[in-house]
């Protein structure tokens, strides 16, 4: 398990690098000389322009390029915002934690709301409870989460007017407050795709032979679903948590505009919008990245829950 | 042999539901009904999209306008009738696209396997590595905005997905007793991929085209919505969503209910309707 | 003679098929004695793995059972469920066809066993092993400290296999069930579970009911066998006599379709057709379809279990003749 989790993780520094190397070809892929794009076609002085060529070592071949450019990455360097007039690394940081804010209560009203109700449908199917919700995931699954998010404000925000219509408040249960609305947004489709996984997974658990052993042992059926049904079960919800945190992260991007909140997702559009290069390559860079090892961070849970994979895969 | 009958009677009485199939019909009726629109949308739509009325703004709904006007005085109506255009032609051209690209690079990797596979699927797992509508985001901020621009991006992001699901059903589908019958009488690799396999993935093709048609739609909308897709003044849903914001604030509901309904409603239905061809593929096979 | 240890009185299962109930097993009744092993044996289908589950009330949801399951006297159908989950914890075990379905695989075989132990034994965590450890020898398992250790995907379906064993005889059940506990097994694995069972008959006195589409394996180890078919008991003797003098055309069609090594046999005689699903049973006697010995009357009803010999009881009506016809064919053969 140990050389396992080693192996995983060394893996892994392949896929890091191609993704960034991509991220970091864009700039040369964009119409434009790369300075043109860095520069989001500003008038500047000669010698501006040659300490952007300097700084970005453009002067040198590609790989050379990308290996300057990575080396200061790794160092805390992202390049400046032509946009800001600052470094992108204090542009970014401060919105790194609304847009974790953001998701860790999407996260919350995911597993509270969308997995326990997979959960009780797919141990009690074809009860009324379990149509309803078959329902209910069938329209969540189908709205993203701008179409609810903007919904959510016309119903909450504008017409009932409980709930703030843009901005994150200013901190703590204010906070909580301006997030709930957003968060909720983000978590209907999840929630949707959790719960149809869910019940799917449980539903079949229910019905393997080792929960009929369990009954004929005199087990309580309240340890009998939790020990051997809900374990099982609960194993493709973990499969799928890396799809889920993929959304998650897409989801977020949306909704931070459509609520205007200052995460990472509202400036990641707006640097688009006015061309804001290296901010959106940082961005993209450290999502991505943060992407990669939450799927890392799944397969080994994965791996650690189910013996057969850890068989199949220590010999493997 | 005595089989435990237990399991096999759970499993029977939980196939889908029969009254599947009237809600399957609901959904490609409105899915017929929308392509109808998009193609008569000059006929179907009582003004201009773009006939800018600034005399007339902000209207609610009424006999000249059914879902009242925007903040430039264009009529809802209308533009929701042309907006399925676009809204209908992105999704179309990137499920095109995936099919083009995705279907012969899934059972070339399927097929022959081997290193050919290999190198497929780190290709595969590279662009997987990006959440899901940040590669396109970056395709886009690179490249520009726009219509073209937005549905390559997305179509970037559909390829492999398609790509993975046909290499896992050739990978069934080669071990069949016709593959090895048709080898035998020396056809080549090519020639059973294409003549043979590949009608017997093309159940699963379908199906999981037509589920993404849908997500390819809700992207695409997402982009708009960004500011990122089709550009104003094109009718586009999504871009509907973005203009409709505005007038949320000010008590403006139309616009935005008008989108949000359009473009759920076309998802729930090709959701549907995939799911179903997904269930009806997987029995026949 | 003693109250038996447990009686099953006029049992009938029905199971939800597409939205209608079907008899499973029809009219069943059987006793075992304390310390007795009974088979019962019927072709797949015929209703064997249901009776069990009607034992101990492991059948599907919206199943409906009428009749009467005694333990000691007391009816288990009308238990409440606590008092059922503690029968199913210390009084009755049972063991399964296929132990790597059986067995959850996402536990150790320690976990698997020390889990009764602990939970209906309330052994501390150190005597739960110890005592699984002392199972597994029980089971023939002399590595014990390995297997513990073990998921069931690293070990082999005979080991599995005792390891459910073994976890049935935690509880130190006064029955145990054995539902085609060798059918997923090779055979050489086979006899060395049987003989597992045949140590525990002898050495624990353990009751049995064992469930099995083999005759053959039944004679090895039963003291009386009951012949299942389409739901129904069609015969019932103990184990010698019925191989001696079978009653019933059915047993006697089970006992031709079995290879005889010592004789030489043309070809094997099968009976011809196959049995009939819950929804196919014919009315009258359920056999008559495939029997040689058919007349008017046997299709009027289903003939009830009669008693043919002083410890014979057969569901056919013509018994006697059977037996005086048969007893030349089989009355030299196996005992």
């Amino acid at each position: 398990m140990g050389w396992y989790v080693v192996r995983r993780l060394l893996g892994a520094i392949p896929l890091l690098l191609v993704t960034s190397f991509i991220v970091y070809s864009f700039l040369h892929l964009a119409p434009g000389s790369p300075e043109q794009v860095l520069l989001a076609g500003k008038n500047v002085s000669v010698e501006t322009l040659q300490a952007i060529r300097d700084k970005y070592h453009l002067d040198d071949p590609f790989l050379v390029q990308y290996w300057h450019w990575l080396t200061n990455v790794l160092s805390g360097d992202l390049g400046d915002s032509i946009v800001f007039n600052d470094t992108v690394v204090s542009v970014v940081a401060p919105r790194i934690l609304p847009t974790v804010e953001l998701a860790a209560y999407a996260l919350l009203l995911i597993l509270v709301f969308g997995l326990s109700m997979g959960i009780a449908s797919g141990i009690k199917r074809n009860s009324p409870l379990d149509t309803s919700v078959s329902g209910i995931t069938l329209v969540g699954s189908s709205i993203s989460t701008y179409v609810s998010g903007i919904l959510l404000i016309a119903v909450f925000s504008v017409a009932l007017g409980w709930f703030p219509v843009f901005g994150l408040g200013t901190g703590g249960l204010d906070r909580i407050y301006h997030l709930t609305l957003p968060a909720i947004a983000l978590a209907i489709a999840l929630s949707a795709l959790v719960a149809r996984t869910a019940r799917a997974s449980v539903g079949n658990a229910m019905d393997q032979e080792f929960v009929e052993t369990a009954r004929s042992r005199g087990f309580t059926e309240r340890r009998v679903i939790g020990k051997h049904a809900l374990r099982n079960g609960l194993i493709p919800v973990i499969t799928i948590s890396g799809l889920v945190f993929g959304f998650l992260i897409s989801g977020a991007v949306l909704v931070e505009y459509t609520f205007g909140l200052n995460g990472l997702g509202a400036l990641l559009i707006q640097a688009v919008r006015t061309k804001d290069f290296a901010v959106v390559q940082a961005i993209t860079l450290l999502l991505t990245v943060a992407f990669i090892l939450i799927n890392l961070a799944v397969d080994l849970l994965y791996v650690a829950i189910d013996p057969r994979v850890r068989l199949q895969r220590s010999s493997a | 042999m005595a089989a435990a009958p237990v399991p096999a009677l759970h499993r029977r009485r939980f196939l889908p539901r029969a009254s599947a199939p009237a809600v399957t019909v609901a959904a490609g009726a409105v899915i017929v009904l929308l392509v109808l629109v998009a193609i008569f949308a000059p006929l179907l739509a009582p003004y201009d999209p773009n006939q800018i009325n600034l005399s007339d703004t902000l209207a609610s709904p009424s006999w000249a306008h059914p879902l009242g006007t925007v903040s430039s005085g264009r009529d809802i109506h209308s533009r929701l009738i042309f907006g399925s255009r676009t809204s209908l032609l992105g999704p179309l051209l990137v499920v095109g696209i995936s099919v083009a690209v995705g279907v012969p690079l899934g059972l070339l990797g399927g097929y022959r396997g081997g290193l050919v596979d290999g190198f497929l699927a780190r290709v595969w797992d590279v662009l997987f590595a990006f959440p899901p509508l940040l590669l396109a985001i970056v395709i886009v901020a690179a490249f520009g905005a726009g219509f073209w621009t937005s549905t390559i991006a997305i179509a970037i992001i559909y390829i492999p997905l398609l790509a993975r699901v046909v290499r896992g059903v050739v990978l069934v589908e080669r071990e069949r007793a016709y593959v090895d019958a048709c080898k035998v009488q020396g056809f080549s690799g090519y020639r059973v991929s294409m003549r043979h396999v590949l009608p017997n993935v093309s159940p699963t093709i379908v199906a999981q085209s037509t589920l993404n048609f849908g997500y390819a739609l809700l992207d695409l909308a997402g982009l708009a919505f960004l500011g990122l897709g089709v550009q104003p003044p094109t009718s586009d849903w999504g871009q509907m969503l973005t203009d409709g914001r505005q007038a949320l604030i000010s008590h403006h509901y139309s616009e935005v209910l008008a989108a949000s309904v359009a473009i759920a409603v076309t998802v729930v239905a090709f959701n549907l309707v995939g799911d179903w061809l997904g269930d009806r593929g997987g029995k026949t096979r | 003679m003693n109250a038996p240890l447990l009686e099953l009185r006029a049992i009938t299962t029905e199971l939800e098929i597409q939205g209608r109930h079907w008899p499973v097993v029809r009219d069943l009744s059987l006793t075992i004695d304390e310390g007795e092993v009974v088979g019962l044996v019927g072709e797949s289908g015929s209703g064997k793995s249901m009776t069990a589950r009607t034992i101990l009330r492991l059948l599907p949801p919206k199943a409906r059972v009428s009749g009467h399951v005694l333990l000691d006297g007391v009816d288990l159908t009308a238990l409440p469920k606590k008092d059922l989950q503690q029968v199913r914890a210390r009084r009755i075990s049972m063991i399964f066809q296929d132990p790597r379905a059986h067995i959850d695989p996402l536990w150790t075989s320690g976990d698997h066993l020390m889990e009764g132990l602990r939970v209906n034994g309330g052994l501390s965590r150190s005597d739960a092993r110890a005592k699984a450890l002392e199972l597994l020898a029980d089971v023939g398992i002399v590595d014990g400290a390995r297997v513990l250790r073990a998921y069931p995907g690293a070990l082999s379906g005979g080991m599995l296999q005792r390891v459910m064993i073994a976890g049935a005889l935690a509880a130190n059940p006064e029955l145990l069930i054995a539902d085609e506990p060798t059918t997923a097994l090779d055979v050489t694995i086979q006899a060395e579970i049987i003989a597992i069972f045949d140590a525990l008959r002898r050495e624990r006195k353990l009751a049995m009911l064992f469930i099995t589409h083999d005759l053959e394996l039944a004679s090895a180890l039963c003291d009386r066998v009951l012949v299942m078919y389409a739901g129904r008991i069609m015969e019932e003797q103990a184990t010698a006599a019925l191989f001696a003098s079978p009653l019933h055309p059915y047993t006697a069609g089970l006992l031709e379709a079995r290879p005889v090594l010592d004789e030489r046999q043309e070809r094997l005689t099968v009976i011809p057709g196959r049995p009939p699903t819950p929804v196919e049973t014919p009315p009258g006697c359920p056999f008559h379809p495939r029997c040689s010995f058919v007349q008017e009357a046997c299709l009027t009803g289903p003939p009830p279990l009669r008693r043919v010999e002083a410890d014979g009881y057969s569901a056919c009506l013509r018994s006697t003749q059977i037996r005086d016809q048969l007893r030349p064919k089989f009355g030299t053969g196996h005992a």
